[in-house]
C-alpha cells in the first residue's frame, strides 16, 4: 500500500488534517483494491483501472468527493448508484499471485473491485475463509490456484479441487448464486487470464447486485438509539 | 428371539462380562421416567446390569460415549447398526482403538419415539445389523433398503435459487446454536470445535443469520465425508432443522463426483473422499 | 367477570391498539411467543411453548451500547433502548413464576439492569391457567399453582367455555376495566377447573441435602450421559446467564449481550487457558446446583419452575425430576 509519509513540512493542523483525509481517501477499501498489481501505480493508472466505475475524479481534493471520508461509515450500505462490488480473490502464491503480478507489470487494466489475498497454496483455503468473507460484506469470492499438476507442493490443488467442488455445490444448494463463489486455475504466466477472469467476475457481480441487501447485522439504527452522552 | 429375550440374555451376559473383568464398564440403555422412553446407561457393576433394557425405544446412539469412558478400561457396548458404524468411525478417526471396546451385537428392528411413531432416522436406516461385533445376541434382522435416500435433497434441488435461499434462511433463522447436533455426532470429535475457538473468533456468540449459517455450512463441510448417516443430529435438534438433508447433499455429491463411498463400514476402509484425491477427478474450474 | 373463549380475538385486537401483543403460536414449526398480527391463530391450547417467554425481556442477542470515535478524537457512547409497551397473552403460570426469578436476578440486591427493567415495566402479562397440564409438567411440586399466577397482571382461569378473569395488579385492573367497558366481559363467577400435574417430585430437603453433596459420586454417573449441548439452558425459562461482547469495525462498534450456557466449555474459560470447570461433571453439577441450591440460598426460591421443557427436549433424557428423586434417595 502506498502510504503518505509525514514529512513534517505540513505543520499546520489544518494541513495535517487534510493529509489525513487524503490518506483515508486513498486507502478507502470502497474505492481501490489493495495495490498488489504493482507497487508503483500512479493516480492516473488508478483512475484508468477504475474506469468501469463512475465518477472517478481526476482531482483528489477530498472536499469535493461524494460521501467521502468522514461521513462514510463502513456500516452503511452504499446507495445503489454508488455501489461497487467487493470481491475477494484468494490467490496461490506460486501461480495466480504471480500471474496477477505479471498483469500489473504489463500494465493490464482490470476492475479495481477485486482484493487479492495471497495464500501459500490454494490447498490452504479453508471453506470457512469463503463463508467469512461473504458474511463480512463481500459480494463474491474467487479462489485461484495453480493448474492441477503444477502445484508447488505437488498435490495441494488436487485437494482443493475436491474440496471446492463439494463446497461450491453445497453453497449453491443453500441458495447462493453460482457467480458469487468461483474457482479458477490461473498459472504464473497467465496474466491475461487473470485479467479476464477478474473482469468477468466483476461484470457478473455488477449485474447481480449486492449480496447484502440489508445492513450488517450489528449496525446501530438511529431509530433504536436513545441519545446518551459520550465523554 | 424377541426383544425381551434378547434383553434377558443381554443382562446376563453383561453381568458376566463385568464380573470376569472383560470390560470395566458397559454402555446401554435404561428405562426413562416416562413409558416408552429410555436414556443412556453406564453400568459399572454386575448388579446394575439388571437395569439394562433393549426395546424399541432405545433411540440414542451411544458410540460417542466410548471416547469419554475409555479411560476407565475396556468399554462394553451394545451395538446395533448405527452404534457399530459410530464405533468404526471413531476407530478410523483414531479416537479409540479396537481394543478399547467390547461389542455385543444385536439386530435392530427400528426405534420409535415416545408416541410410538417410527423414528425418521430409523425409517431411513440402511444398516440395521451391526457391521462390527465381538459376539451377537439374538438373530440378525432382515436388512431393508429404504427408497428415497436422496428424496429430501432432490426436493430442495428442485427449487429455484431464490426459493432455496429463502428456505435456508428460514432454517438458519430458527437455529438457536445449542450445538446439540455437534455434541451428539460421532464424527464431530475435534478436541476444540471451531465455534469454541475464541481466539480465532470464527463465529461470535450473537445469534444471527450469517453466523448461524456459518456454523451450519461448516458443520457439514467438516463431517460430510465421514458422516455415517445415523441421523442423530436431526433427532436431537430442538428446532427440528433438516440437518440430514444438508449432510446427504454432500454425501450424494461426493458419491457422484468421486465414486460411491459409505463411511463407517469397516475398520481401515478406504480414505474419506476429501482426505485423498485422484488425478482424474472431474474438472469444473478450468 | 368472565370472558367467552370465542371473544379472545376481540380482546387481542383491543390490546393491539395500545401495545405489541405476543401470543403463543407455532411459527415455522417452532412453538414460541410470537408477535400477534391480527391474523394468525394463537395456540392457546398448547401447554408450553418450546421457546420460553424470557426473550421478550431478555432477548437471545441484545444490543446494549454503540460507540464511535469522532474525527476530532472524541468518543461517543449511546445506549440502546428498544423497549416498547408489550402485552403477552397466554403465558402459563410456570413462566410467570420464571419472571419472578428473573426479576430477582435483574432487579434486586442492589443491581438494576436497565435493559431488563425498561422492558419489564412495559410488559403486561395476561396469564392463562392450565386446565390439563402436560405429562412433563411438574410445576405444582415446585410451589407453582398451575391454575393461578399471583404475579400476573391479569389472570384467565379456565372454566369450560369461559375464562374467569381476575386482575391482580393496578395495571391489570385498568385493562380489565377497559375490557368491561368495551363489553368483552360479562358478569359471572363460575368455579374454575382445578387441575394438577401428574408428574410429582419431592422437593423437601433437597436444598439442604445438596449443601453437602458437592463432592458426591452421584455427579460422575449423572454427567456421563450429558452431551454438554445448550438445549436445556436455551429452552429453560429461568436460565439467565449471558455473555457481553462487542463487534467493532474501524472506529465504531456495538456492545451486545447474548445468552450463554453453563454447559459450554467456553463458559468458564479464562484468559490464559485455565478452565475451572473443565469436564462435563463440573458443568452438569453447576447447572443443577444453581437451580436447586445456590439460587435458593441467594433468593429463597428454586430456579426451576417445573415447566418440563428440558425434560421433554433433552436429547439424552437427562431428566431433572429423576435427578431430584436421586438426590432425595442419596445416602453417603
Amino acid at each position: 500500500m502506498p502510504v503518505v509519509e509525514s514529512t513534517g513540512f505540513h505543520s499546520s493542523r489544518r494541513q495535517r488534517k487534510r493529509d489525513e483525509e487524503l490518506l483515508r481517501y486513498r486507502l478507502d477499501p470502497e474505492r481501490i483494491s489493495p495495490d498488489v498489481v504493482s507497487g508503483s501505480l500512479d493516480e492516473a493508472t488508478l483512475a484508468q483501472m477504475n474506469s468501469h466505475s463512475e465518477q472517478m475524479p481526476d482531482d483528489l481534493s477530498v472536499t469535493d468527493l461524494p460521501g467521502a471520508p468522514d461521513a462514510a461509515s463502513t456500516f452503511q450500505i452504499k446507495k445503489p448508484d454508488t455501489w461497487k462490488p467487493r470481491i475477494v480473490a484468494f490467490c496461490c502464491h506460486w501461480c495466480t499471485y504471480t500471474g496477477a503480478d505479471l498483469a500489473g507489470l504489463n500494465r493490464m487494466t482490470y476492475p479495481a473491485d477485486v482484493r487479492v489475498l495471497r495464500v501459500p497454496c490454494s490447498g490452504r483455503i479453508n471453506p470457512q475463509f469463503v463463508i467469512e468473507a461473504l458474511n463480512k460484506g463481500c459480494d463474491a469470492v474467487l479462489v485461484c490456484g495453480c493448474h492441477p499438476g503444477d502445484c508447488h507442493y505437488v498435490s495441494g490443488n488436487y485437494f482443493t479441487r475436491r474440496r471446492m467442488l463439494v463446497f461450491k455445490r453445497l453453497l449453491e444448494f443453500e441458495g447462493l448464486e453460482p457467480e458469487r463463489f468461483q474457482v479458477r486455475w490461473i498459472s504464473g504466466a497467465e496474466a491475461g487470464k487473470f485479467r479476464d477472469t477478474v473482469t468477468e467476475v466483476c461484470e457478473q457481480i455488477r449485474k447481480l447486485g449486492p449480496l447484502h441487501k440489508d445492513e450488517v447485522p450489528f449496525v446501530p439504527t438511529a431509530a433504536a438509539m436513545k441519545g446518551g452522552e459520550g465523554a | 428371539m424377541t426383544m425381551e429375550e434378547v434383553q434377558t440374555a443381554l443382562r446376563k451376559r453383561v453381568g458376566q462380562l463385568l464380573e470376569d473383568g472383560t470390560v470395566a464398564t458397559f454402555l446401554g440403555w435404561e428405562a426413562g421416567r416416562f413409558p416408552n422412553q429410555t436414556t443412556p446407561l453406564v453400568v459399572n457393576d454386575a448388579a446394575a446390569a439388571e437395569k439394562l433394557v433393549w426395546n424399541e425405544y432405545c433411540v440414542n446412539t451411544l458410540a460417542k460415549y466410548t471416547r469419554d469412558l475409555a479411560y476407565r478400561g475396556r468399554v462394553g457396548i451394545v451395538v446395533h447398526g448405527c452404534n457399530s458404524r459410530g464405533i468404526v468411525r471413531l476407530i478410523n478417526d483414531k479416537e479409540i482403538t479396537r481394543e478399547d471396546v467390547y461389542l455385543i451385537g444385536v439386530g435392530c428392528p427400528g426405534m420409535h419415539d415416545m408416541n410410538g411413531e417410527p423414528l425418521k432416522k430409523c425409517k431411513e436406516c440402511r444398516h440395521q445389523n451391526p457391521v462390527l461385533f465381538d459376539e451377537f445376541i439374538g438373530d440378525k434382522v432382515e436388512e431393508k433398503t429404504p427408497e428415497g435416500r436422496w428424496a429430501e435433497v432432490e426436493a430442495v434441488e428442485a427449487m429455484t435459487q431464490k426459493e432455496r435461499a429463502a428456505y435456508f434462511e428460514s432454517v438458519y433463522s430458527k437455529c438457536i446454536r445449542c450445538y446439540a447436533c455437534r455434541d451428539v455426532c460421532p464424527c464431530c470429535t475435534c478436541r476444540e470445535c471451531f465455534v469454541d475457538a475464541r481466539r480465532e473468533d470464527w463465529v461470535g456468540k450473537q445469534n444471527n443469520l450469517p453466523e448461524n449459517r456459518f456454523y451450519g455450512i461448516t458443520r457439514v463441510m467438516h463431517i460430510g465425508d465421514r458422516c455415517i448417516e445415523c441421523g442423530e443430529c436431526e433427532r436431537v435438534c430442538p428446532m427440528d432443522l433438516p440437518l440430514m438433508t444438508m449432510n446427504r447433499k454432500v454425501i450424494r455429491d461426493m458419491n457422484e463426483l468421486f465414486g460411491e463411498f459409505e463411511s463407517g463400514m469397516a475398520i481401515g476402509e478406504a480414505k474419506e473422499k476429501l482426505m485423498t484425491y485422484e488425478k482424474t477427478d472431474p474438472e469444473e474450474f478450468m | 367477570m368472565i370472558l367467552q373463549k370465542g371473544m379472545i380475538n376481540a380482546v387481542l385486537a383491543n390490546l393491539m391498539q395500545t401495545r405489541e401483543v405476543y401470543v403463543p403460536s407455532i411459527v415455522d414449526g417452532v412453538a414460541k411467543f410470537a408477535r400477534y398480527d391480527g391474523t394468525q391463530k394463537p395456540a392457546f391450547d398448547l401447554m408450553n411453548t418450546l421457546m420460553p417467554p424470557k426473550d421478550l425481556l431478555f432477548p437471545q442477542t441484545q444490543k446494549m451500547y454503540s460507540f464511535r470515535l469522532d474525527d476530532d478524537g472524541n468518543y461517543r457512547i449511546d445506549q440502546y433502548d428498544d423497549s416498547v409497551e408489550r402485552a403477552v397473552v397466554g403465558i402459563r403460570p410456570c413462566d410467570m413464576r420464571s419472571l419472578v426469578c428473573l426479576d430477582d436476578v435483574f432487579l434486586t440486591k442492589g443491581f438494576v439492569d436497565d435493559f431488563y427493567a425498561n422492558a419489564r415495566e412495559k410488559l403486561l402479562t395476561v396469564c392463562i391457567g392450565c386446565a390439563a397440564p402436560a405429562q412433563t409438567c411438574f410445576c405444582d411440586s415446585m410451589g407453582v399453582d398451575p391454575n393461578k399466577a399471583p404475579n400476573a397482571d391479569v389472570m384467565l382461569r379456565d372454566a369450560g367455555d369461559v375464562w374467569l378473569v381476575e386482575a391482580y395488579t393496578p395495571k391489570g385492573e385498568e385493562v380489565v376495566a377497559e375490557w368491561t367497558k368495551s363489553g368483552y366481559l360479562k358478569e359471572g363467577n363460575p368455579e374454575p377447573t382445578a387441575s394438577a400435574c401428574t408428574l410429582k417430585v419431592q422437593m423437601d430437603g433437597v436444598k439442604e441435602k445438596l449443601d453437602g453433596m458437592f463432592d458426591a459420586p452421584l455427579w460422575d454417573d449423572l454427567a456421563v450421559k450429558c452431551l454438554n449441548c445448550g438445549t436445556c439452558t436455551y429452552v429453560c425459562p429461568t436460565c439467565h446467564c449471558f455473555d457481553i461482547s462487542q463487534e467493532n469495525r474501524m472506529k465504531e462498534g456495538v456492545r451486545f449481550r447474548c445468552w450463554d450456557s453453563c454447559m459450554f466449555s467456553e463458559y468458564t474459560a479464562m484468559a490464559g487457558g485455565h478452565n475451572p470447570r473443565p469436564q462435563k461433571k463440573e458443568r452438569v453439577r453447576n447447572r443443577f446446583m444453581h437451580k436447586l441450591n445456590y439460587f435458593e440460598e441467594r433468593y429463597g426460591k428454586t430456579l426451576c419452575v417445573g415447566c418440563g421443557r428440558c425434560v421433554e427436549k433433552c436429547p439424552v433424557a437427562l431428566d431433572i425430576t429423576r435427578l431430584i428423586d436421586e438426590i432425595g434417595a442419596y445416602h453417603e
